[in-house]
């Protein structure tokens, strides 16, 4: 889905439909944490999806969605690859903050602070939903925004 | 568990009825900007591009590869610029540019043919420039 090492900036392709799904399965897998509760196990699998996100931008490739996404849902057909030349490097980005919010997020809903942790998750999904629906990076436009104010 | 169902929709309904509204006004305004917009006349006759790219974007490297290579294949003499948009914040929000890369693309007389957010293929943009020649 996403290319292993390779310099910033270089000639890399990224499966766009595979960085899709992997924002799909934020997105759903948060709501279905949201829906069962923390007390049904929902704080686990925010920590189950933050620690996959977590994998996915460590080991490039080898994150669980990537993996699902790889070796049943292509060779099945269920999705088609859709490799475009891309960066992968804002993707992992993304990619390693969704994972710290989650796990701060599980954190919070572990030790009691239900609202604070389902606030911090709603925005990962919020953010993931924006990316998946229009392809707009909200990080890049912070980060670009916030060095324009420096700037000034 | 209905009950967070429901809300967990309407909560996904209403983050994308507002990046509906946001994308609609973002390309409304777009759509303002290559209708009414110039860049000034190209010094060689030929197409222009305007490559706005920012700090710490890895996208913009690529982008500036793609935008060689493009050069190289068009004839015609094709102009390519690289904008910084922090540094050249008042022309990056003249034209719209709200992330890195953006890719404007105008005809020999300055006329805006489109403005795209995101890294852009050299497929599109040879399109592009076939419509701005």
């Amino acid at each position: 889905m996403v290319a292993t090492t390779v310099p910033r900036g270089s000639r890399a392709k990224v499966d766009q439909n595979g960085l899709r799904f992997n924002q799909a399965m934020i997105v759903l897998l948060t709501l279905v944490a949201f829906v069962v509760g923390t007390g049904n196990g929902g704080a686990w699998i925010v920590l189950l999806t933050g620690l996959s996100m977590a994998i996915g931008a460590a080991l490039p490739g080898r994150g669980p969605f990537q993996l699902l996404h790889r070796h049943l849902l292509l060779p099945s057909g269920v999705i088609k690859a859709r490799p475009e030349e891309d960066d992968p490097t804002p993707h992992r980005f993304a990619q390693s903050m969704g994972a710290v919010c989650l796990t701060l997020s599980a954190i919070l809903l572990f030790a009691g602070f239900a609202t604070a942790g389902w606030v911090l998750a709603w925005i990962v999904v919020a953010l993931a939903l924006v990316n998946l629906l229009f392809g707009f990076c909200t990080g890049c436009f912070i980060f670009l925004n916030l060095n324009r104010f420096l700037a000034r | 568990m209905i009950e967070r169902f429901v809300l967990g929709m309407i909560v996904l309904g209403l983050i994308a009825s507002i990046g509906l509204l946001l994308r609609w006004r973002q390309q409304h305004r777009i759509a303002a900007i290559v209708s009414t917009r110039s860049i000034g006349s190209s010094a060689n006759g030929g197409p222009q591009i305007l490559s706005f790219y920012g700090p710490g974007c890895g996208a913009c490297v690529t982008q500036k590869r793609v935008l060689e290579q493009l050069q190289q294949s068009e004839p015609g003499g094709l102009s390519v610029r690289l904008v910084d948009a922090v540094a050249e914040c008042d022309l990056a929000l003249e034209l719209g540019v709200i992330v890195v890369p953006t890719t404007v693309v105008a005809r020999p007389s300055g006329d805006i043919v489109s403005i795209t957010s995101g890294l852009v293929s050299s497929d599109k943009l040879s399109r592009e420039l076939a419509l701005a020649s």
